[in-house]
């Protein structure tokens, strides 16, 4: 008994000396020995802060480098780079595509030995989720970011000038009793399509440009799903069908939408309303249009509105980092923090990019109600769409044609 | 004016407006037509550029600025200057340029002559796998080239030796060596074309002067081949001068001036401290990259106004067009 209890006591003491050599940084003892670190990254542009950089790279006894690599090029470079052995003190900053062809081929290390219990404590929330819903098969790989959560999250604007001349309903209202839904915005849409100085040819649209962004997650879809360890193409659920249905419905059947992707008619003032993803309103902040900001309208099978972001930037190790407990606190150190990124967004951004207080509200609470809502194979598939979406086919029809192709597609991705 | 005189300019006009002179003038009028609009499809990024690159943010987002910028400023073009570090960012790639088209060009002369005039086994999949490289995108023999020069070992024949020319010239050097730089599959298929083109009889009346084949190809078949060899050469130098994506990954280190425009905008983002906020600048960014990129391409530009004639007749004399 007395051994047993001595066993239990030991076991007790190891754990909890464990669980404190996990617990904490001790950043007064991390140095690198000069060693170089790479940031490989696909845009220049500055994402760390200049002075803490300088600062850390004195304190941790390191040199830092941003090693750019194109769009086109990131993966390949990524893996040569892995290969050759050269990432051993590399950090990679990625978004959903890049990640998932790495993930597949063993090359992105998993971190959940790594992480210290308390990693994310002081975290802001948004990281947390973006981590949780970057696993794959129940592994971490993701562990902080430079980005906020507003620059990817998706809203809906409306123009405020053409909906009070057309008199149509106030989204705000119908956002307030809960009825800002698909069917609404279709009958809104309907009303303010029309073809304003007769001559013969539609110029004022109900909706800009449609995609399956704007559709998918507000109706509670997604591209995969995971059964069991394997991930599956899912669009042949019924609540993707519907989503595919709807770009179709209203881009070619009722012919209410139409636009490009940056939401250029929009700014323009020639479109009622249209999905616009939160960096996009850098553009839209030099116009004087007058819009207001609501969530994507939601679908049938949604049982509450949803503000879906589009990539996902976070920082990764390689699978042969050399120290990655070292790099993680050094990446965490040098990271925005909580406080920053809310600043940021709530202080800094909100208030330059939003006409009335109700749009900030609802941004606020997109943010706040935000649960890690993205696809995670965004950019990393290739799904020919078009046939549902000129009306060749139905949605169902040809999803149960290329269903094979695409399944072998994330087979391919996974290794599964 | 004389009623003959009058007479005359009459029958003149009468003459000029027969229905051949009639449908000619129709087809140069729609020719010109043509011409101007494949000119027009052609300059418009350009001239978009060059109009945005004297713009002030103010402008972008003014829908009454379409051309002509209301708030005319040469601060892009300032301050791409600074952060691109121009002067020596340009001296260099003018050095690697025209080093590395000099040597794609020597390179590219030889393996062309060899697969013209030599017949030897397997020389026709030579041919074939030269062909081939021009098929093959960049991105896929990334991976293969940068464990090559990673871990060089003289092509197999010294495998102890394994060096690292990784952030050096010498990948680029080797590559144009061995006529495997940029497009020098094009370059080897142009020059084979155009010795195959040439009469056998110069060599041959050079062979029974007693030269050898190197003697030969080089005091009689290079100077004949001068038209290829000029186009080859420019091709050379200018797709050089634009390669971003060998010269990023093997000497990404180096102040060139492809990699000093893609870093130009993070430069200027660190200089004004406004880390963590990346799109605060991006409408900045757009015009700091228009200027940028003209300043890239105007070395091009001169060249072009300045051998627009020899580049012209040696493009039409290699077949390469009509």
């Amino acid at each position: 008994m007395k051994a047993k209890l001595s066993l239990v006591v030991a076991l007790a003491i190891i754990i909890a000396c464990a669980g404190v050599s996990m617990a904490a940084f001790d950043y007064d003892s991390l140095d690198f020995g000069g060693r170089t670190i790479t940031f490989l990254y696909w845009d220049p542009a500055n994402v760390l802060d200049t002075d803490v950089l300088a600062e850390a790279q004195q304190r941790f006894n390191f040199k830092f480098e941003y090693k750019i690599a194109g769009w086109e090029e990131y993966v390949e470079m990524a893996m040569a780079r892995l290969l050759a052995g050269d990432s051993q003190y590399d950090v990679w900053m990625m978004t959903q595509p890049h990640f998932v062809q790495l993930v597949g081929n063993n090359a992105v290390m998993p971190l959940d030995d790594i992480l210290p219990a308390d990693f994310f404590d002081d975290a802001d929330p948004t990281v947390v989720h973006r981590v949780n819903s970057l696993k794959v098969k129940g592994k971490t790989y993701a562990f902080y970011t430079w980005q906020n959560v507003l620059n990817d999250m998706v809203f809906w604007l409306f123009n405020k000038d053409i909906f009070e001349r057309e008199g149509l309903p106030d989204p705000y209202e119908l956002y307030d009793k809960g009825e800002w839904t698909w069917d609404t915005v279709e009958q809104i849409a309907l009303q303010a399509t029309k073809d304003t100085d007769n001559d013969g040819e539609i110029d004022l649209y109900g909706i800009g440009e449609m995609r399956t962004l704007f559709t998918l997650m507000p109706n509670f879809a997604k591209t995969v799903e995971l059964v069991g360890d394997k991930y599956v193409f899912a669009f042949n659920k019924p609540e993707a069908l519907a989503a595919i249905n709807l770009v179709y419905r209203w881009r070619t059947l009722l012919k209410i939408s139409q636009g490009t992707w940056d939401a250029s008619e929009f700014a323009a003032g020639n479109r009622a309303m249209a999905g616009v993803i939160g960096w996009q309103f850098w553009s839209l902040m030099g116009t004087d249009l007058n819009y207001g900001v609501v969530p994507l309208p939601k679908g049938p099978n949604a049982t509450k509105y949803v503000f879906p972001i589009d990539k996902v930037g976070m920082f990764y190790l390689p699978a042969n980092a050399k120290e990655p407990e070292k790099l993680v606190a050094l990446v965490k150190y040098l990271s925005p923090s909580a406080d920053r990124l809310q600043t940021g967004m709530f202080d800094e951004w909100i208030p330059m990019w939003v006409r009335d207080e109700k749009s900030a509200q609802i941004m606020i609470e997109g943010i706040e109600s935000w649960e890690g809502e993205f696809d995670l194979m965004e950019g990393s598939l290739s799904v020919p769409l078009d046939p549902v979406f000129n009306g060749e086919k139905s949605a169902a029809a040809h999803i149960d044609e290329i269903y094979p192709q695409i399944q072998a597609q994330i087979d391919e991705l996974f290794k599964q | 004016m004389s009623e003959t005189s009058a007479r005359a300019a009459f029958s003149r006009v009468r003459r000029l407006l027969t229905a051949r002179n009639l449908i000619a003038a129709g087809f140069a009028l729609g020719r010109l037509g043509v011409l101007i609009g494949v000119a027009y499809t052609i300059l418009f990024p350009l001239l978009a550029k060059v109009s945005s690159s004297f713009m002030a943010e103010v402008d972008i987002f003014d829908k009454t600025v379409n051309w002509i910028p209301k708030h005319f400023t040469l601060n892009n073009y300032r301050n791409a200057i600074k952060y691109m570090n121009y002067p020596q960012a340009f001296l260099n790639s003018l050095g690697l340029t025209l080093g590395l088209s000099l040597l794609q060009l020597a390179s590219c002369s030889v393996v062309g002559y060899g697969l013209a005039r030599f017949f030897f086994r397997g020389r026709e999949i030579l041919f074939g796998a030269v062909i081939f490289t021009l098929v093959v995108p960049p991105q896929m023999i990334m991976i293969p080239l940068y464990l090559n020069f990673r871990y060089f070992d003289f092509f197999g024949l010294a495998k102890s030796l394994e060096l690292n020319l990784l952030g050096t010239y010498w990948p680029l050097v080797l590559m144009g060596t061995t006529a495997m730089g940029v497009k020098n599959g094009l370059f080897v298929y142009i020059m084979r074309q155009y010795f195959r083109g040439m009469p056998r009889d110069l060599e041959e009346a050079a062979y029974i002067d007693g030269a050898g084949a190197f003697r030969a190809f080089f005091s009689v078949m290079l100077p004949g081949a001068m038209p290829a060899l000029i186009v080859v050469f420019l091709f050379a130098f200018v797709w050089q001068w634009n390669d971003y994506f060998f010269v990023n990954i093997f000497a990404g280190s180096r102040e060139l001036l492809p990699n000093a425009l893609a870093e130009l905008a993070g430069r200027y983002s660190r200089d004004l401290s406004i880390a963590g906020s990346e799109y605060v600048p991006r409408a900045h960014r757009s015009l700091l990259n228009n200027a940028g990129s003209l300043l890239l391409i105007a070395p091009l530009v001169i060249l072009y106004i300045a051998l627009q004639r020899y580049f012209i007749e040696s493009v039409e004399r290699t077949g390469l067009v009509g």
